[in-house]
């Protein structure tokens, strides 16, 4: 019943909107710096910089928790876990009697000298699995190493369409969506890579034909 | 005032008179009265709910139409017709092709210490490396100057090529070593530590060998991408001044 409900997309709107598409993609190609394309038709991430793909990760589920979004570019204003903040800003002064084998080239005059000793670097490892990533217009998405819960299925398929019938639902609220990896590895390599400042591609589920959107 | 009585009345109250109440009975009644009632309520409100999920679905899903509808450019508005559309889509894919490096180009993934010498979608050489450390440095004294040892992330292009480098210790390797900054640049001059080759990419970052080689796939480096001799060889006989680096 659902499938006889849907309104087909015709071959003209596939074209308007791969031209939407391609019109986003070379203005952010042609500017200096790395971008992204979550493309939520195929569930992958690129991490791309002069339309060519760097890194590609492809997620296990991308869903919308709340409402919809245009094909656009968004620039990411925040992630909820600050990198800075999982760093040491403060250097150690070394003991002056640890003993280290250059303890001995460490003093002056007779006197000690205070050591840099950094602190250990952070690895791929120590990047959050579970965080969320704010964009500009307040849209946000939740990436979420795991499967989806139970009570996430329900929600979204019983729950928000009678939610959705509900008169204060018609404003339309800032779209949430969320990103499920089951592999942890990839949810916090997405971290990593996406920094604060950098533009991304959303591209919706229905989008049209997947080849209408893949470059 | 019995005999007034209904006849239907009377056997009713014969019923509750001279028989005994069975509750089996009563109840096996009582259900077979109320399951069909139940049933109905339950229909309904599965009827009901379906109706209003039904309804629900249709909202979320003009909502989403209307979403992917309005990014779409209008068809058949002044010039924009289907065909041209169309002839516009293949220039534009053409426009960002011809943005791509036509040559060889590096990539490296910081995270995971490797980088990909490719050309086009093909990886010509896979080489772990090290990076930056991510560590802060601020002068105790003085101008409590601050250093953050990160490698830039980014689009950068080789910028200049240089056999046999010498390094110009900065200032901050002194100040986290504790020892006074050299006054003469010559102190500052440290031969054979960033190996045969190095490739500048601009601030001050260069892809460069190293004596270090057991920290290889580390977070060490002052900013620095340090590669082992031989790769850093096959690095500089693809390289060339302007050969894209591309680092996440």
């Amino acid at each position: 019943m659902a499938l006889l409900l849907l309104p087909l997309s015709d071959a003209e709107s596939g074209v308007a909107e791969r031209n939407n598409f391609l019109t986003q993609m070379l203005s952010l190609a042609e500017k200096s710096g790395l971008y992204f394309v979550i493309n939520m038709e195929e569930n992958k991430v690129q991490l791309m910089s002069k339309g060519i793909v760097l890194r590609e990760w492809t997620a296990d589920k991308m869903t919308f928790i709340s409402g919809y979004l245009p094909l656009q570019t968004f620039t990411l204003e925040k992630k909820s876990i600050q990198l800075d903040k999982l760093r040491h800003a403060e250097p150690i002064e070394k003991d002056d009697t640890a003993t280290d084998t250059n303890a001995g080239d460490n003093k002056t005059d007779g006197k000690p000298k205070s050591t840099y000793i950094p602190a250990p670097a952070l690895d791929i490892e120590d990047m959050p699995s579970d965080y969320q990533l704010s964009l500009k217009g307040g849209v946000s998405i939740n990436v979420i190493a795991g499967t989806e819960s139970n009570l996430s299925v329900m929600k979204r398929y019983l729950v928000a369409p009678l939610c959705a019938l509900w008169p204060s639902s018609k404003k339309d609220g800032a779209a949430r969506m969320a990103v499920y990896f089951k592999d942890r590895t990839n949810s916090q390599a997405l971290f990593w890579a996406f920094r604060e400042g950098t533009e991304c591609i959303i591209v919706p589920p229905g989008s049209g034909d997947k080849n209408d959107l893949r470059f | 005032m019995f005999k007034t009585m209904h006849p239907n009345r009377r056997r009713r109250g014969n019923y509750f008179i001279n028989q005994t109440p069975r509750s089996g009975v009563l109840k096996h009644k009582l259900l077979n009265k109320s399951v069909p009632i139940f049933s109905v309520i339950i229909g309904v409100a599965l009827i009901i709910c379906l109706i209003l999920e039904g309804a629900g679905y249709l909202v979320l899903h003009h909502k989403k139409r209307l979403a992917i509808k309005n990014s779409a450019a209008p068809v058949g508005s002044g010039e924009k017709s289907f065909d041209n559309l169309e002839k516009e889509n293949d220039k534009l894919v053409r426009q960002i092709k011809k943005l791509a490096p036509s040559e060889a180009y590096i990539v490296v993934d910081t995270a995971q210490n490797i980088l990909y010498l490719k050309k086009g979608d093909q990886v010509a050489r896979k080489v772990v490396v090290s990076t930056g450390s991510g560590n802060v440095l601020t002068e105790p004294t003085g101008r409590k100057r601050s250093w953050t040892f990160d490698t830039p992330r980014g689009e950068f292009a080789v910028k200049n090529m240089i056999k046999d480098p010498l390094w110009t210790a900065p200032d901050w390797e002194f100040i986290s070593n504790g020892e006074p900054i050299p006054k003469n640049k010559a102190d500052r001059i440290q031969e054979g530590v960033l190996g045969d080759y190095k490739l500048g990419i601009g601030n001050d970052i260069y892809i460069h060998g190293t004596i270090y080689i057991r920290t290889m796939g580390m977070h060490v480096t002052h900013g620095c991408i340090r590669v082992g001799d031989d790769d850093l060889e096959a690095l500089w006989k693809t390289s060339r001044t302007g050969t894209k680096v591309f680092i996440f």
